[in-house]
C-alpha cells in the first residue's frame, strides 16, 4: 500500500468542497486534504511550509476564478518558490473559454485541465496516476 | 490766215527781239546741236541759269553738260534721238533729270526736232527745255501719300473710253505693271455674288444719278485669293451727262481680316459668357461671384437654395456674416493668400448658417480672376452642400459607437456564460451526482431522472450559447487556405460509425486540391454538423445517402451537400431555419442550434449559406465560401 497521498484544494466554492469532501468520503480514499479558499490565501500558508522546511502537497486541485488572488496569480507567485516543479498541479474549473483551456498550457507545472463538475471516477483516476 | 498770224510770223523773221521773247518768257532752255559735230552745241542763257550755272562760264560744248544730267536718263534721250533720226514721226520728246549746281534735282521736260538735209539726214538737232520740278514734286508727294495709304487710284473715261489705274492700283489689285484694263475687264476682277451687285448697283447709281460712292468688298485676285478693298468712286458730270468716274482702291485686307477675326472672337467670348451665365444660373452646385471683400455680387439659386437666402438678401452680406465663427479664421487666411496672390484658388470644408440658424455643411472651392495686368476683376466660388453627407457620416459614427458598446456587452455576456452559469450548472450537476453516490434507489425515481435531464440540458444550453457567442467575425487577414478535400475526409471519418449505424452512404466528390479560405476550426465545424445533421434527418425508407460536392461560383467556392433525406417545409419554415432554438422535426437529438452556428460561422469567414428543399425528397445546402486567389493583399490602414 501506497503512502497516504496528500491532497491540496484551492476553491472558493463551497459546493465545490463540499461535493469533493463527500467524493473522497465515499471513495474512501486514503489522502490527508487541506482547503484554501483563494490564491491567496494558499500562497501564504504554501511558502510558510517551504520556509518551515515540511513538505509540500503531493496533489494540488487548483480553480482559476477566485476572489483575491485567481488560479494565475497563485501559480505565477507559487512557481517562483520552487526550485524544481515538485508538485503536481490539476485545473479543475467550471471554465468552458478556450481562452484559459490555452492559457494552461503555458505552464509546465499544470498535468491537465479538468472541466467541472469531477465525478468519483475522475478523482480515482487523478490519484491512482499519481 | 488771219491777218495777225501771217504779221506775227514776218515780223518774228524780220525782228529777232520777237524770238527772243517767247524763248525768255515760253522755255527754260534751248539748245542747238550740230549732229555732224556733236561736241559742238550752243546752249541760251536760260538753260544754265535753270540749272543754277553762270552761262558766260560756260562753254558751248555738249561735253559741258554731260557730268549733270542723270545717266538713265541720258540714255533714254540718246534712244529716242536715234529712232526720231530714223522716224521723223518719233517724238523726241522726254523728261530728265539735271543735278543743281547746288546738289538738288531738277527735272525737265526736253524736246527735239531734227533738221535734216536734202536727204532727210538730220545734221542738227534743235531743243527745248521746260522745268517740271515743281509738277514732279507734287507727282513724287502724292505718290509717297498713295503708297503710304496703299491707296491706289483709277478713272474710267466713257469719252475716250479708256481705264487708268495707277501703278499702286495695279499693285493693289496684283497685275502687271504694263497691264491696261479695258472697261468690262475692271468688272471681272470681283467675283459673282453679293459684293459685285452692290458694287454694280453704285456704278450704275454713279452714271445715272451722279451720286458717289464708296464700298469695302472683297474682290478676287485669283481663284484661290481674295482681298478686301476699299473703293471710292466719283463721277464726274457734264451737260448732265456723265462722262467720267475717277476714285481711289485702297488694300484694307489687313484691316478687314482683323475685324473679322475680332468679331468672330467676340462672338466667341459672347458664346462662353452666354455658355457660364447659362452654366451659373442652372449649376447643380451653389455657384457665386463675390469681390475682394467677400461681397455677393451675383449669386445663383441653388445657393439661394442652400443658404435660405434670396438673391437681394445675398447681396446685402458677405461670406464672413454667414460663415460658422470657427470656420471663419482659416477661411479668412486663404482669402488673403489668393488676394496677395499666393495662390490662384483653394478648396476647404466649413459650415455656414442657414437664415433660419441651422447648421449647413458645405464644401467650398474658390478661384480668382484677374486682368491682364493682375488688377483683381472678381472671385468665383463653388459651393456643394455635404450637410446630408455630414449627417449620414454622423449616424454611421453613433452606429458604430453602438455596435462597439454592444460588442462589449457581448464580450461580458460570453464570459458570464462560459465562467458564471457555466460554473452553476455545473454544481446542479455535481450534487445530483452526489445524490446517487448516496443512495443509488433515488436513480429508479422518475423526479430523480428528469431533474437529472434538465441538469444535462441546461448544461448543454450554456455550452451551445457559448459557442454562439465566441463567434466573431473574422478579418479577411486571419483567413487560412485550407485542403477542403482533408477537412472533408477527416469529418467524414468522425461520423463514419454513427453514418454505419444508420445507413447512410457518405459520397465525397470533392477533388483532392480543393483550397478554401477560412479557419480549420469554424471549417471543421461547419462540415461536421452538416454531415450529423444530414444523417440525423435521413428518410427512414429509402437507400440514404450525403453527396458532397464542390464548384466555383463568381468570387466564391460553393461547397454542396446533397441528401434524399426528410427535407424541410422552407414555405413555412424557410425564414426560421438558422434561427437559434428553431427545430423541426420531432427527432430526439433536434437541438435547433447546429445551423444557427453553421451560418454564423460561415457569415463570420465572410461567406453564406442558401438551401433548397422539399419534404420528403431532401436538402441541398450549398456553403459559399471565399476562393483561396481571391484573398486579397493586406494593406496598410
Amino acid at each position: 500500500m501506497k503512502k497516504t497521498k496528500s491532497l491540496c484544494i484551492i476553491d472558493d466554492d463551497p459546493i465545490y468542497t463540499f461535493g469533493l469532501k463527500k467524493i473522497i468520503e465515499f471513495g474512501k480514499f486514503d489522502v490527508e486534504t487541506i482547503f484554501y479558499e483563494n490564491g491567496k490565501e494558499a500562497y501564504e500558508n504554501l511558502s510558510q511550509v517551504i520556509s518551515d522546511g515540511e513538505s509540500l502537497p503531493d496533489l494540488i486541485l487548483l480553480d482559476i476564478n477566485m476572489p483575491i488572488w485567481n488560479g494565475w496569480k497563485f501559480l505565477d507567485e507559487f512557481t517562483k518558490l520552487l526550485s524544481e516543479p515538485s508538485v503536481v498541479v490539476y485545473i479543475i474549473s467550471s471554465s468552458i473559454d478556450p481562452k484559459d483551456r490555452e492559457k494552461a498550457t503555458e505552464y509546465q507545472i499544470i498535468n491537465s485541465f479538468i472541466v467541472k463538475p469531477v465525478s468519483i471516477d475522475k478523482i480515482r483516476e487523478i490519484l491512482q496516476s499519481n | 490766215m488771219n491777218y495777225l498770224h501771217k504779221e506775227l510770223y514776218n515780223l518774228l523773221i524780220s525782228d529777232h527781239h520777237i524770238f527772243d521773247f517767247i524763248r525768255e518768257s515760253a522755255l527754260d532752255g534751248l539748245w542747238y546741236w550740230d549732229v555732224e559735230n556733236p561736241e559742238n552745241e550752243w546752249m541760251d542763257g536760260k538753260f544754265w541759269t535753270t540749272l543754277g550755272y553762270d552761262p558766260e562760264q560756260m562753254p558751248h560744248k555738249s561735253s559741258a553738260w554731260q557730268d549733270i544730267i542723270h545717266q538713265d536718263d541720258l540714255k533714254v534721250a540718246l534712244e529716242n534721238f536715234k529712232k526720231h533720226c530714223e522716224d521723223p514721226n518719233h517724238p523726241y520728246d522726254q523728261i530728265v533729270r539735271y543735278k543743281h549746281k547746288n546738289g538738288h534735282t531738277i527735272w525737265v521736260r526736253c524736246r527735239g526736232m531734227a533738221i535734216r538735209d536734202h536727204n532727210g539726214k538730220a545734221i542738227r538737232l534743235l531743243g527745248a527745255h521746260n522745268e517740271v520740278s515743281a509738277l514732279k514734286k507734287h507727282e513724287e508727294i502724292l505718290k509717297r501719300c498713295n503708297s503710304a495709304a496703299s491707296i491706289g487710284y483709277w478713272e474710267i473715261d466713257f469719252i475716250s473710253e479708256k481705264v487708268l489705274w495707277s501703278t499702286l492700283t495695279k499693285e493693289i489689285l496684283e497685275v502687271e505693271r504694263d497691264f491696261t484694263p479695258t472697261i468690262n475687264e475692271t468688272l471681272a476682277f470681283f467675283s459673282e455674288g453679293k459684293s459685285k451687285t452692290s458694287l454694280l448697283n453704285a456704278y450704275q447709281n454713279a452714271i445715272s444719278k451722279g451720286e458717289s460712292y464708296e464700298l469695302e468688298l472683297p474682290i478676287s485676285i485669283s481663284k484661290e485669293k481674295t482681298k478686301w478693298v476699299k473703293i471710292v468712286g466719283i463721277p464726274q458730270i457734264t451737260a448732265n451727262k456723265c462722262t467720267q468716274i475717277y476714285g481711289t482702291v485702297q488694300d484694307i485686307d489687313l484691316r478687314k481680316t482683323n475685324e473679322l477675326k475680332l468679331r468672330e472672337e467676340r462672338e466667341k467670348l459672347r458664346i462662353s459668357e452666354e455658355s457660364f451665365r447659362a452654366n451659373f444660373e442652372h449649376a447643380a452646385i451653389g455657384m457665386a461671384i463675390l469681390n475682394e471683400k467677400g461681397q455677393w455680387l451675383k449669386v445663383n439659386n441653388k445657393l439661394c437654395e442652400i443658404v435660405g437666402y434670396s438673391q437681394e438678401e445675398l447681396r446685402q452680406l458677405t461670406f464672413q456674416d454667414i460663415t460658422f465663427p470657427a470656420d471663419l479664421d482659416a477661411d479668412l487666411v486663404l482669402f488673403q493668400e489668393l488676394m496677395d496672390g499666393k495662390r490662384d484658388h483653394y478648396q476647404m470644408e466649413k459650415r455656414y448658417f442657414h437664415k433660419d440658424g441651422h447648421i449647413i455643411y458645405i464644401i467650398l472651392a474658390v478661384s480668382i480672376v484677374r486682368n491682364n495686368e493682375g488688377k483683381i476683376l472678381y472671385v468665383v466660388s463653388q459651393i456643394i452642400d455635404i450637410s446630408e453627407l455630414k449627417e449620414a457620416k454622423n449616424k454611421i459614427h453613433s452606429l458604430l459607437k453602438t455596435s462597439q458598446e454592444q460588442n462589449n456587452r457581448l464580450k461580458n455576456f460570453a464570459h458570464i456564460v462560459s465562467h458564471n452559469l457555466r460554473s452553476h450548472s455545473s454544481n446542479i450537476g455535481f450534487m445530483i451526482d452526489l445524490l446517487t453516490n448516496e443512495n443509488e434507489k433515488l436513480t429508479e425515481k422518475e423526479e430523480y431522472k428528469l431533474l437529472k435531464t434538465a441538469s444535462n440540458n441546461l448544461a448543454q444550453t450554456i455550452q451551445h450559447l457559448n459557442e454562439v457567442a465566441m463567434i466573431q467575425t473574422t478579418l479577411e487577414e486571419n483567413l487560412q487556405a485550407i485542403s477542403l478535400s482533408n477537412s472533408i475526409k477527416s469529418a467524414i471519418e468522425n461520423v463514419a460509425a454513427i453514418a454505419d449505424a444508420a445507413q447512410v452512404k457518405i459520397i465525397n466528390e470533392i477533388k483532392p486540391d480543393e483550397v478554401i479560405l477560412g479557419l480549420p476550426a469554424y471549417i471543421d465545424s461547419i462540415v461536421l454538423n452538416l454531415l450529423t445533421n444530414g444523417i440525423k434527418y435521413r428518410s427512414e425508407n429509402v437507400d440514404s445517402y450525403i453527396k458532397i460536392s464542390s464548384f466555383h461560383s463568381m468570387q466564391y467556392k460553393v461547397i454542396l451537400f446533397e441528401d434524399n433525406g426528410k427535407g424541410i417545409d422552407l414555405e413555412q419554415y424557410g425564414s426560421q431555419l438558422f434561427g437559434m432554438y428553431k427545430t423541426f422535426h420531432r427527432h430526439p437529438e433536434a437541438r435547433g442550434i447546429g445551423l444557427f452556428i453553421t451560418k454564423s460561422q460561415i457569415e463570420a469567414l465572410g461567406g453564406r449559406i442558401e438551401v433548397e428543399s422539399e419534404v420528403n425528397k431532401g436538402s441541398k445546402f450549398k456553403i459559399y465560401l471565399k476562393n483561396e486567389k481571391d484573398k486579397k493583399p493586406m494593406y496598410h490602414r
